[in-house]
């Protein structure tokens, strides 16, 4: 009698340590390592997690991860990776290569920043032609999107942080709205004119869109490719007939189209950060939007002045 | 007198053969590429939308596309301060002091049509829903809108006659009226300016009322495009 109650109660105990319960998840009780593949996901879940997971950026600072090839050292470091985050509709085709070159894929848990979030297309291009704009990171409120998208996956993979991790994302998404509501209280003193602008890039759709404004042309629709020269001359001709305000150009690109049209046309540039170069920190996200929303503010403020 | 020529006639190597091995190259390299290239080729099917449905990628205007994808954002906002704060839905002055666009009246919001947003709690059984309409104030710049936020939670006794109607995979839809939309086969009733707020948040209600559900153009259906897989 005694070996049957003590059969019962060795299984019970082995039970409850062996089967999982409903909310554990494979990575349960382990510190999370999560690779990132652009520098906005790198403050988006450094902001998350805090120091409760560690964040590692999957291509090393300096590198553009247009175009970037995969190198030895990538792979070693998805290897120790339990997750990573992608953009997913662009930018980071890298990523791909890398965890397959690695063997990892199926392996290694891919949260995809975008996959709720409501996406446009590039500016000047057909709707038929589905050129889709995957900058959705640079933008606060698609970021807001992003970050709780990647939270919610976050919760899932490490249930003990959940409640942690769904407080600092709820931080995060007010201080940024609460910094773009103060951009929007000094838009708001710009008295209304009909403001237009083009871009060099078709990145900052989802970023003039916030605040109401339109890209009435954009010089390089297509990621990655310059103008050719005919397709300059036809944005030149194509800004004077709009009679266009202003040019966004991007910060640490080469501005000799820009320039060619700023002497064609006489229109004046701003520059953008792209926020995907320079070192990983917490901030970077915020201080490079901060520049974005400063450029915008005083291109919209200088038009004004000389109208 | 001529001297006799010796004729030597030269045949080039594999005169037969070169011209049929050229071919069967040629062949080789369209079959292996048309193979390739079929293999390799991107599905471009396109999601399919229901007779109430929009497109909110390519349905809406510019500012429209602005006040939806605020909205979209919005909504994940509400979504978690209803579970935060007792299951309560936050009213338009709290969003507005939340700075959460698009009900904060911001320059964007001026530029957007000037939407002005209501919000309505109807006693639904075991649902939680609550309702924020934006009533357009310029019709030529943008359509009004509507976010239907529907929680269900688990009671005894749960009507479960009312769930597909609120569609409970979704927390919530977001609906479009446009008296002149080119989208409507049938105008609807009521122009523009004095659209009523909806009694009724169940599908059926909505759709004759004259409302569309604004679907999205996810990133979860681009990542799809781009693997070249269908949808379902």
């Amino acid at each position: 009698m005694f070996c049957v109650k003590k059969v019962v109660v060795f299984t019970a105990l082995l039970m409850f340590f062996l089967i999982p319960g409903e909310n554990d998840s494979a990575f349960a009780g382990k510190r999370l390592c999560i690779g990132i593949t652009l520098h906005p996901y790198y403050s988006f879940v450094k902001n998350i997690v805090e120091d409760r997971a560690e964040v590692i950026p999957l291509i090393e600072a300096g590198f553009n991860p247009h175009g970037y090839r995969p190198r030895p050292d990538d792979i070693k470091r998805v290897m120790e990776m339990d997750a990573i985050v992608v953009n997913g509709v662009g930018h980071d085709e890298f990523a791909f290569e890398i965890i397959e070159a690695a063997r990892m894929k199926g392996k290694i848990q891919l949260i995809y920043a975008n996959k709720g979030v409501a996406l446009i297309p590039v500016a000047g291009t057909d709707t038929d032609q589905r050129i889709v704009n995957s900058h959705t990171f640079i933008s606060i409120t698609t970021s807001i999107q992003q970050i709780y998208n990647i939270c919610d996956a976050l919760m899932e993979l490490d249930p003990a942080n959940a409640k942690y991790y769904r407080k600092n994302a709820r931080q995060y998404t007010a201080r940024l709205r609460r910094m773009k509501a103060g951009y929007m209280k000094r838009f708001a003193d710009i008295p209304d004119m009909d403001f237009r602008c083009a871009s060099i890039h078709g990145a900052y759709g989802y970023l003039l869109q916030e605040f109401g404004l339109e890209v009435t042309a954009v010089i390089e629709p297509r990621h990655g490719l310059n103008p050719t020269a005919s397709q300059l001359r036809t944005t030149i001709d194509k800004i004077r007939d709009l009679d266009v305000d202003v040019v966004f150009s991007e910060m640490h690109f080469q501005d000799k189209y820009v320039d060619t049209i700023h002497d064609a046309t006489g229109v004046r540039l701003y520059s953008f950060s792209h926020i995907t170069g320079g070192d990983y920190t917490k901030e970077k996200f915020e201080n490079d939007i901060r520049i974005n929303l400063e450029s915008l503010i005083n291109a919209l403020t200088e038009t004004y002045e000389k109208l | 007198m001529r001297s006799k020529e010796a004729i030597q006639i030269v045949r080039p190597a594999g005169t037969r053969y070169e011209s049929m091995y050229l071919c069967l190259a040629m062949l080789v390299v369209i079959l292996v590429s048309g193979t390739a290239i079929l293999h390799r080729t991107r599905s471009d099917e396109q999601k399919v939308l229901l007779d109430y449905q929009m497109s909110g990628y390519g349905d809406l205007n510019s500012f429209e596309q602005g006040t939806f994808n605020d909205l979209y954002a919005a909504a994940l906002e509400i979504d978690a301060y209803h579970d935060e704060n007792d299951e309560k839905w936050p009213s338009i002055r709290e969003l507005e002091d939340q700075f959460i666009p698009p009900f904060i009246h911001d320059q964007a919001w001026k530029k957007r049509g000037k939407l002005l947003w209501t919000q309505k709690v109807p006693n639904v059984k075991y649902t939680h829903v609550a309702a924020y309409m934006g009533k357009t104030s310029d019709p030529e710049v943008s359509g009004s809108f509507l976010l239907v936020m529907s929680h269900r939670h688990r009671a005894e006794g749960d009507n479960k006659s009312e769930a597909p109607d609120f569609h409970e995979d979704q927390p919530f839809r977001i609906w479009y009226y446009n008296h002149k939309s080119r989208l409507y086969s049938k105008r609807p009733r009521h122009p523009q300016r004095n659209i009523p707020f909806p009694d009724s948040f169940i599908i059926q209600n909505l759709i004759m009322k004259g409302w569309k559900e604004v679907v999205p153009y996810k990133g979860e259906d681009e990542i799809r495009r781009l693997n070249g897989e269908g949808y379902d």
